[in-house]
C-alpha cells in the first residue's frame, strides 16, 4: 500500500517554484535592461522563454504531486516521482547502509521532512512527509537495517562454526 | 611463517620517486646558473649590484622551495608506516597533517603490484590496496613502495588473511628484518602460497606477441576510428577550400598534414594498449584471479572473485570485424584506467573466449546475443523519425546561419562558390542523417536484455557494444523511468546500481517494453523476498 501523500506538499512545491522563477525573472530583466541587446528577436525570445518557464513552474508542482508515490514493505522501498519523466526506484532494505533525516528551510515552513536512504550504489530521497511520519519511517528503517545486520552476522557465525566443526572432525579422523 | 608486520616503511627510493621534479630543478639550477653566477661575482661591477642581488634572491627562493619539497618527501618517508596486526591493516602518517587509517582485511577487494620504469631499474614495487568502500570507489585506498621481497611478503600475508588461513606459527619479524630485504634462493622456493614463488607457477592463459598486437588493434574504440576518419575528411576538405579561395599550395599542404597528424593519434592508442597487454598472463587460484602484464609499467593484479560486482564483455567496431571480444570485471576501487573496471582478458578471438573464460571465471556463463530480448520496433521508428527531423532542422539552421549572417561577416556575399556551399551543407546533412540512421538500425539489432532466474545480461551499444552481466544479489537498487512519449509507446528504460566507482556503479538498461521491465523488476524483487 502506498504512503498517503501530504496535501501541503503541493504548496511547498509551488512556493519553491515561485521563488526559483522570481530569481530567474529578475536575472532576465537585469540582462534586458543592462546588456544592450539590439536584436529585437533575441529580446522577444528571452521574454517568451521566461513566460513559458513561469507556466511550467506553476503547473509542474501539481503534476509532480499527482505522480508521487512511496511504499514501504518488509523487504523494500518503492518510490515513484517525476514531472515529464516518471522515475520509479526500488531499494531492498537489506542493501541500505545509512538513513538520514533532512529538513530544509521550506520544509520547516510547512512542517515537512525528507528521509534519505543510502546504499552502496547510491541514494534516494523520500519526500513530502510530515515531520512525525518522517521520524517514524526513519526509526523503522533503522531498526530493520539493524535486525538484518544482526541476523546476517548470526548466519555468518553459524557458517564459521560449521566450518570449524567440520575441520575438527577431519583432523580427528586423520589422527 | 609470519603472521604480522609492524612498522614497515616505504623503500628509501620513495624520496627520489616523489621529489624527482624538485631534484631535477635543483640540478638544472646548479648546472645552468651556477657558473653564470660565479662569473658575475668574479667580474663584479658596481652597476651590476642590483642584478646580482636579484639573482641571489631568485636562486635562494628556488633552492629553498625545492629543498623544502625534498625535505618534506624525506619526512613523509620517515614518518609513514604500515602495520598488519590481528587481521587489521594500519597506515599511519605522522607528518604535519597526521593521519591514521585502519582497514579491516576483510574489506580489502584488490591487492595489486605495479612497477613503472624507475621502479624496475631500482628493483622496487608499488603495492596498491583497494577496499569495498564507496567513499574511495574512484581511487586506490593505499599505496606503498617496497623492495621485491617485502612487496611479495606483504601481499602473501594479506592474501592469506583474506583467505582466512591460520599461520603455522605466530612469528613476527621486527621492522629491520623486512626493511630492504632481498629474496634469497630459499625464499624463491618458499612455501608462501602467494609469495614470489607463486608468480613463477604456470599460468592458465598466456598471450603471444602477435595476439597482443591484434588484441590492441581490436580494442580501439569506435570514437577513435570515427574521429580519425573525420579528421582525414576535414583535412582534405580544408585544404581544398583553402586552395579554391586563393590560398597557396604550401598553406593547403600544411592544413592537410596537421589534420592527418591529429588523425594518426589512434596509432598512439594502439601502441599504449599493446604495451599494457605485453606479456599478458592470467591464472585462477582458488577464489582469486592473478593477472600479470605490461611492458613499461608491469602490473601484477590479484582480484578476489567474490568481490566482482558485474562482469562485462566489450566489442569495439574493429573487434566486430576481427571477431574479438575483451572481458573486464566491475568492482570497487582502482584509479585512472582501472576506475571503470579492471580488464581480465584483452580482445581475444570469439571462438577461444568460452574456453578461456571457463578456466578463470567458470562462475560466469556468456549469454549469446541471440538469446536476448530486443527492443520493440516502435523505439526504432521513433528514433528514425527524430533523426530525420533533427537533421532537417540543423541543416536549415546551418543554411540560415551562413547565408543570412556568416557570409556577410566574412565578406563572402559575392563569392562565386556560394552555390557550392548550398550543396556542401545539404550533402553534409544527408550524410549525417544516413550515418545516424545506420547507427539506429545497428543499435536496434544490438541492444537487448536476457532476464534469467539469478542474473540479468544487458547489452548496449551501436557499432561498439558492451554486455554486462549482473547477479540480482549484487544489485544495490533499480531505477526505471518513463517519459511522455514512452508512456504512449508502452516502453521504459532505467538503470541498475552496483557497488563500484562513479563510472561503473550505474549500469543503464536499454529502452524495452513494459512487460520486459516488469519481469526484470519481479525477478529482482523475488531475490529480495
Amino acid at each position: 500500500m502506498y504512503e498517503k501523500r501530504n496535501p501541503k506538499a503541493r504548496l511547498l512545491l509551488l512556493t519553491s517554484s515561485v521563488i526559483t522563477m522570481t530569481i530567474v525573472t529578475v536575472g532576465v530583466v537585469l540582462v534586458l535592461i543592462f546588456a544592450e541587446i539590439s536584436e529585437t528577436w533575441i529580446r522577444n525570445l528571452m521574454i517568451a522563454a521566461d513566460i513559458l518557464a513561469w507556466v511550467v513552474a506553476l503547473v509542474a508542482p501539481f503534476v509532480r504531486y499527482n505522480w508521487y508515490r512511496a511504499r514501504f514493505t518488509d523487504e523494500e522501498i518503492d518510490v515513484r516521482q517525476g514531472f515529464l519523466m516518471i522515475k520509479e526506484t526500488i531499494i531492498p532494505i537489506e542493501r541500505m547502509q545509512k538513513i538520514s533525516l533532512e529538513t530544509g528551510p521550506l520544509d520547516r515552513m510547512f512542517g515537512m521532512s525528507k528521509v534519505v536512504v543510502y546504499t552502496a550504489g547510491g541514494e534516494e530521497t523520500i519526500r513530502f512527509l510530515d515531520e512525525e511520519r518522517a521520524k517514524q519511517i526513519s526509526e523503522s528503517l533503522k531498526n530493520r537495517i539493524n535486525r538484518y545486520a544482526v541476523s546476517k552476522r548470526e548466519q555468518d557465525m553459524s557458517v564459521d562454526q560449521q566450518d570449524t566443526t567440520m575441520n575438527q572432525q577431519e583432523e580427528s579422523e586423520n589422527v | 611463517m609470519y603472521n604480522e608486520i609492524r612498522g614497515l616503511r616505504n623503500h628509501p627510493t620513495y624520496i627520489i620517486e616523489t621529489s624527482w621534479g624538485a631534484l631535477l630543478i635543483l640540478v638544472m639550477l646548479v648546472v645552468n646558473s651556477g657558473q653564470q653566477f660565479v662569473d658575475l661575482v668574479k667580474n663584479f661591477d658596481a652597476t651590476d649590484q642590483e642584478m646580482v642581488r636579484d639573482l641571489i634572491i631568485l636562486l635562494s627562493v628556488f633552492f629553498l622551495y625545492n629543498g623544502l619539497m625534498i625535505f618534506l618527501s624525506f619526512r613523509q618517508w620517515k614518518l609513514t608506516s604500515l602495520s598488519i596486526v590481528d587481521g587489521s591493516l594500519t597506515w599511519e602518517q605522522n607528518t604535519i597533517f597526521a593521519k591514521k587509517q585502519e582497514i579491516s582485511v576483510s574489506t580489502i577487494s584488490n591487492v595489486n603490484l605495479e612497477q613503472n620504469i624507475f621502479e624496475r631499474i631500482v628493483g622496487t614495487y608499488k603495492l596498491k590496496l583497494d577496499t569495498s568502500s564507496l567513499s574511495t570507489a574512484n581511487k586506490t585506498d593505499m599505496k606503498i613502495i617496497l623492495g621485491e621481497a617485502d612487496a611479495y611478503k606483504v601481499r602473501d600475508l594479506l592474501l592469506r588473511l583474506m583467505h582466512g588461513e591460520a599461520a603455522e606459527s605466530m612469528y613476527t619479524d621486527g621492522p629491520t628484518d623486512l626493511q630492504n630485504s632481498d629474496l634469497d634462493d630459499a625464499e624463491k622456493e618458499t612455501t608462501n602460497p602467494y609469495g614470489y614463488a607463486c608468480e613463477q607457477e604456470d599460468f592458465d592463459i598466456v598471450l603471444s606477441g602477435k595476439e597482443n598486437i591484434l588484441s590492441a588493434i581490436a580494442s580501439l574504440d569506435g570514437i577513435s576510428v570515427y574521429f580519425s576518419f573525420w579528421m582525414i575528411v576535414a583535412g582534405i576538405g580544408g585544404a581544398a577550400i583553402l586552395k579554391l579561395s586563393g590560398g597557396s599550395n604550401g598553406e593547403s599542404i600544411a592544413i592537410l598534414v596537421t589534420f592527418l597528424f591529429v588523425a594518426a593519434g589512434f596509432i598512439k592508442k594502439i601502441i599504449t594498449k599493446a604495451l599494457d597487454c605485453f606479456h599478458y598472463k592470467v591464472r585462477r587460484k582458488e577464489d582469486h584471479i592473478y593477472i600479470t602484464s605490461g611492458a613499461l609499467k608491469i602490473r601484477s593484479y590479484s582480484v578476489p572473485v567474490n568481490q566482482i560486482q558485474a562482469f562485462r564483455l566489450k566489442k569495439s567496431l574493429l573487434g566486430r570485424l576481427m571477431h574479438r571480444t575483451s572481458v573486464s570485471i566491475i568492482n570497487v576501487g582502482g584509479e585512472k584506467e582501472d576506475v571503470d573496471g579492471q580488464w581480465i582478458l584483452p580482445a581475444v578471438l570469439d571462438t577461444e573466449l568460452p574456453e578461456m573464460l571457463s578456466k578463470i571465471l567458470p562462475e560466469f556463463q556468456i549469454t549469446d546475443g541471440k538469446e536476448m530480448v530486443r527492443r520493440p520496433m516502435s523505439v526504432l521508428i521513433r528514433k528514425q523519425l527524430m533523426n530525420v527531423i533533427s537533421k532537417v532542422v540543423v541543416t536549415g539552421l546551418l543554411h540560415f546561419l551562413y547565408f543570412e549572417y556568416l557570409c556577410y561577416e566574412w565578406d563572402l556575399a559575392d563569392w562565386s562558390y556560394n552555390s557550392a556551399v548550398h550543396i556542401v551543407i545539404l550533402v553534409f546533412g544527408a550524410i549525417w542523417m544516413l550515418w545516424d540512421g545506420l547507427q539506429n538500425h545497428v543499435e536496434q539489432r544490438t541492444e537487448g536484455l536476457k532476464i534469467s532466474e539469478e542474473s540479468v545480461s544487458i547489452r548496449r551499444g551501436k557499432l561498439d557494444w558492451e554486455q554486462v552481466q549482473i547477479s540480482y544479489d549484487k544489485m544495490q537498487m533499480m531505477k526505471l523511468s518513463q517519459g511522455p512519449v514512452m508512456r504512449v509507446l508502452h516502453t521504459r528504460k532505467g538503470q541498475v546500481r552496483v557497488l563500484a566507482s562513479t563510472i561503473g556503479c550505474v549500469q543503464k538498461l536499454p529502452e524495452m517494453s513494459e512487460a520486459v521491465m516488469s519481469l526484470l523488476r519481479e525477478r529482482f524483487q523475488a531475490t529480495i523476498d
